[in-house]
């Protein structure tokens, strides 16, 4: 009994002061290297958290953004987006001419608080 | 000449399996369907209670010496990754490759989570002193209490080789058990006002944490337990693979083909150990008990520990995500997301669960290198 007793109390205390040890050197990394939220607060108000304009004239799809399959994946999500409001009736034969970015024209912290929403329902 | 074919008849059904076969061999059998039927049917940890089953199955087979213990064998031969400690740490190789830190690195209170839940593999080893078991054999017995079946083969097949076909046997029925074990100690242990409680959203977790995160943790766990370091160093290598995103090659080989490959020699090896004369023993019901006391310590200790916090911070941590500190991932986090839902149904607890989640695995690894260092 005094070994298991012994070993239970010896055990725990190590196992503890191992993973404490981890938990501090984790949070004083973080402090150097995470992303902080004022960055991130900053740089969406310096983007402005473009909203994305459709417009649906003809069939040919054009884009003014360099990255041709970025693009291409922001066209299909577009679709999609739309498709599904539509509820995806057969002749809703949506096709994305071509899309604009326009400036954000709500408070940032309307913007980042519909960010946090979407956060926690994902 | 007739009576000749006569006699070589009579001698092929006096040297079949159907006479030369005891009874205990044929209760093994009817228990290996039975493991079977569990993996297939009700889907209890397919994937390793399956393998394992099965080697169960031609253990037992009399006279056909498929046993991991007769020399000569495939299954023999498959056996010594087990027996040197290969395939647990390779396992875990696939794990770390397959896990998000994330989470834990997010909230790195959450180690302490893991270290609370820790708590059943130690309450288990009294337990089987207790019982009359050795040192060596409790020692094997109370490391089911971790939740991780590669860790449990690890230390028993170091400490007591003999019984590791019971406790791989029990370490993976409990686990497939966990949502039906877990959520009444949760319910019994806490207040509905404490598991409504809903979390602040997890901070983002840059590259550079997460590339930082596996070589930290080998470096500082390896120095204080050094025989934590092949588990710990496999998972945490795997882990750096995944994170480093400059191996995708062999980061998809860890997580698929490699683990994939070493659990069918695992598990069909493990089974394969457990002969008649292992696993009809008094002991095998002690180990049975003993896993389920385990488990439910482990979850009481988590989720008292995750009161603590709860008082601690101010009701900002909710206690159930203490119960995910047994390292079954990701089935224990999915239970406290669970039991949190049913306590306040917007209540999204699962990613906040995994950091105790994945923490356990750490946290189960450096106990059984303390069990290890002690008891080897």
């Amino acid at each position: 009994m005094g070994l298991a007793l012994n070993v239970t109390f010896v055990g725990l205390t190590v196992v503890f002061l191992a993973l404490i040890a981890l938990c501090l050197v984790i949070y004083l990394f973080s402090k150097a290297f995470a992303v902080q939220k004022t960055v991130y607060a900053k740089n969406s108000q310096d983007v402005g958290g473009d909203k994305v304009c459709l417009e649906a004239e003809d069939n040919t799809v054009s884009s003014s953004n360099e990255n041709f399959s970025s693009d291409e994946e922001l066209i299909a999500v577009l679709t999609a987006a739309v498709q599904a409001s539509m509820g995806y009736r057969s002749e809703s034969n949506i096709i994305v001419k071509s899309f604009r970015r326009i400036p954000q024209n709500s408070p940032v912290w309307n913007f980042n608080s519909r960010m946090e929403q979407l956060a926690a329902k994902l | 000449m007739f009576s000749e074919f006569i006699n070589t008849i009579k001698d092929l059904i006096l040297h079949s399996a159907f006479v030369k076969g005891n009874w205990q061999e044929f209760l093994m059998l009817g228990i290996a369907c039975f493991l079977i039927y569990l993996a297939v049917v009700k889907k209890y940890e397919p994937l390793l209670l399956l393998p394992i089953s099965f080697g169960l199955l031609l253990a037992n087979l009399p006279m056909a010496g498929l046993s991991s213990y007769d020399e000569g064998g495939l299954i023999y031969y498959l056996y010594q990754g087990v027996k040197k400690g290969i395939y647990p740490p390779l396992i875990f190789l696939g794990i770390g490759a397959m896990t998000d830190f994330g989470p834990l690195i997010a909230n790195p209170k959450s180690l302490l989570l893991g270290a609370a839940a820790q708590l059943g593999i130690f309450a288990t080893f009294i337990g089987a002193t207790l019982l009359g078991f050795a040192p060596n054999e409790a020692g094997s017995i109370s490391i089911i209490g971790g939740a991780d079946g590669p860790t449990a083969i690890y230390v028993t097949s170091q400490l007591a080789p003999e019984m590791l076909g019971p406790i791989a046997i029990a370490a993976y029925s409990y686990m497939a058990l966990v949502p039906l074990i877990q959520p009444p100690i949760m319910k019994l242990l806490t207040t509905k006002k404490e598991r409504e409680v809903v979390m602040q959203q997890l901070r983002p977790v840059s590259k550079v944490e997460k590339v930082v995160f596996p070589i930290l943790v080998t470096l500082l766990v390896s120095f204080f337990l050094p025989d934590a370091a092949p588990l710990v160093g496999m998972l945490m290598l795997g882990n750096l693979f995944r994170e480093s995103g400059v191996v995708e090659r062999i980061t998809k080989t860890a997580q698929n083909e490699l683990i994939n490959i070493i659990t069918i020699f695992l598990g069909v090896s493990v089974g394969a150990t457990a002969k008649a004369e292992n696993f009809l023993d008094p002991k095998t019901l002690g180990i049975i008990v003993l896993g389920l006391l385990a488990f439910s310590f482990g979850t009481a200790g988590g989720v008292v520990f995750g009161k603590i916090m709860y008082w601690a911070t101010g009701g900002k941590v909710n206690p159930l995500i203490g119960s995910a500190g047994v390292s079954a991932v990701p089935m224990a986090a999915r239970v406290s997301q669970k039991v949190g839902q049913e306590a306040n149904p917007g209540n999204f607890l699962l990613m906040h669960a995994m950091g105790p989640n994945v923490a356990g695995v750490i946290g189960s690894a450096v106990a059984a290198g303390v069990l290890l260092s002690i008891l080897k």
